[in-house]
């Protein structure tokens, strides 16, 4: 028996885990050599000695609170690096390689009861979760990267075609769902095609790169912009009624005609025609509404470009849908 | 099948006046460990077929999004094994009054949040399944609680091809702190073998009596 008992101390003690035993009082009964390690307490000095005195630096009132509930109702009692990254600020094994602080760690508080079935001690293991901490975040902060990489169109650094359309949709249910409104804007580079056959792709490209940042000067920060297609952008701005989004559309095209791009030596004048429409206080639709916008950026192009067109002053006979 | 699983009469007053005793003193080492008065419902115990465990949620929790933790409990019987799940769910949460339930006094964020939402479940469900066992002279281990759903909608909280049993023993318990304005539901989910296991139980004790 105490053969039997003297191996299962030396488990205890070179167990890749920090474990250690208190009783009612917060008194340390049992330290292991991994907390011994950490702790740069040994056994002999806090065996018997109160918890909280030879740790000064932690949320006292929340941690008797937690090992009170596991003496309480007899029942284990759990921290996790995710919502509490440590419960002793130990360092970690990854020194060189791992960019933490500290070692992150999963916490057990376990009842331990006497014959009576009544909690005597608690015994709190740490686990050292570093590894898992260091790759989950990394995995994390790659996700976040993918999101952001699938929902922007490289060239122009604006949302791409499939974000700004979920984007636009979640819009026009919130605000048919909610109230409100939202507006929108097209427009399309006027003669694009010749601007990338005459002076080519490389000057065309520079072209909507300086477009897309002309856009952010002017819009407000609750507007949001895509790339629709080649050269075809939209815009649209939440809370907005027609006549400050007419307001805006027109600053966009001025601010993008006033200037000429400057590019290896080429300065080319380019300008932009465009369309918009505001939704209608109810039943709307977002697809109706690109529709209507469409229209609308059809007759700028119609009427001889670079200018914005009102879809809802459109005459009567031409086409609306 | 769902014949055999369903209680006698005999066995279902008997599991009603378990629950009854346990969930008294859950109620009582609660209130001892938040300083105030706890209530706890009557236990409502129904067996439910697995499949119709969404529109049976839907109908236990009428809130349209949840706050739901999940922890597995267990005996150290193997054969059969009694095992089951417990579902904690918060339909409306403040988070600033359990905060102040559990002595915390950090700043709030997400991730503290959650640790709130695993903390209080950890205790209601402990409270609870003591308050069970110690009726039923067994233990009951646990596995750690983890959220399995914030803020979501209930018919998202399950989805069916996950299910592996037919029928579930459901015992749900509410929670009110009056105080601190908190309210939760704790569904205790029994899959079919645990239910015979605790029918053979729930014989042996009859029989005693």
């Amino acid at each position: 028996m105490s053969n039997k008992f003297a191996y299962a101390q030396n488990v205890i003690d070179y167990l890749d885990n920090g474990l250690f035993i208190v009783d009612k009082n917060f008194n340390v009964q049992l330290w292991n050599k991994f907390m011994e390690v950490h702790s740069d307490f040994s056994e002999n000095e806090i065996i018997g000695k109160n918890f909280f005195e030879c740790f000064k630096n932690i949320p006292q009132k929340w941690l008797e609170r937690k090992i009170n509930s596991v003496f309480l109702l007899n029942h284990e009692s759990y921290t996790s690096w995710e919502q509490r990254p440590y419960l002793l600020q130990f360092s970690h094994g990854r020194s060189v390689t791992g960019h933490l602080g500290f070692m992150y760690q999963n916490c057990n508080f376990t009842p331990i009861c006497n014959q009576d079935n009544e909690v005597e001690y608690v015994c709190i293991t740490i686990k050292d979760m570093t590894d898992i901490a260091i790759s989950t975040m990394q995995l994390k902060e790659a996700c976040t990267e993918l999101e952001r990489i699938s929902s922007i169109d490289g060239l122009t650094q604006l949302y791409n075609r499939a974000h700004w359309e979920k984007a636009f949709a979640n819009e026009v249910e919130r605000i048919d769902r909610y109230g409100g409104k939202v507006s929108l804007i097209i427009f399309d580079m006027d003669y694009f095609k010749s601007i990338n056959d005459n002076n080519g792709h490389l000057f065309g490209d520079q072209v909507l790169k300086e477009v897309a940042n002309r856009c952010k000067n002017v819009l407000r920060s609750v507007d949001v912009i895509g790339r629709y297609g080649g050269e075809e952008f939209v815009v649209f701005l939440p809370e907005t009624n027609i006549q400050e989004t007419a307001l805006v559309a027109e600053k966009l095209r001025k601010n993008i005609c006033d200037t000429p791009v400057y590019y290896e030596d080429i300065t080319l004048p380019i300008s932009i025609s465009a369309g918009f429409t505001t939704s209608a206080v109810e039943c709307n639709d977002f697809e109706k509404l690109l529709r209507q916008a469409d229209i609308a950026l059809y007759q700028a192009k119609a009427r001889g470009r670079n200018q914005c067109v009102n879809y809802l002053k459109l005459p009567v006979e031409e086409p609306k849908e | 099948m769902i014949d055999s699983l369903n209680f006698n009469e005999d066995q279902r007053d008997y599991l009603q006046e378990i629950c009854n005793i346990g969930m008294g003193q859950a109620g009582e080492s609660l209130s001892m460990l938040f300083e105030q008065y706890v209530t706890l419902s009557v236990p409502a115990i129904e067996i439910i077929n697995a499949r119709e465990l969404t529109p049976v949620l839907r109908r236990l929790i009428p809130a349209e999004t949840i706050s739901v933790v999940s922890q597995g409990f267990y005996t150290h019987v193997t054969n059969p094994k009694f095992c089951g799940e417990s579902l904690t769910i918060f339909s409306d949460t403040s988070f600033d009054s359990l905060a102040q339930l559990l002595s915390f006094d950090e700043e709030m964020t997400p991730e503290f949040e959650q640790e709130i939402l695993l903390e209080i479940s950890n205790i209601i469900n402990g409270a609870c399944l003591s308050g069970i066992a110690e009726q039923l002279s067994e233990r009951f281990f646990n596995t750690p609680p983890s959220i399995i759903g914030q803020s979501i909608p209930v018919d998202s909280l399950l989805s069916q091809q996950e299910i592996r049993w037919d029928h579930a023993l459901s015992i749900k318990i509410e929670y009110k702190v009056d105080k601190h304005s908190f309210q939760c539901d704790l569904l205790l989910l029994l899959p079919d073998s645990s239910i015979k296991y605790l029918q053979s139980i729930l014989d042996k004790l009859l029989d005693e009596f």
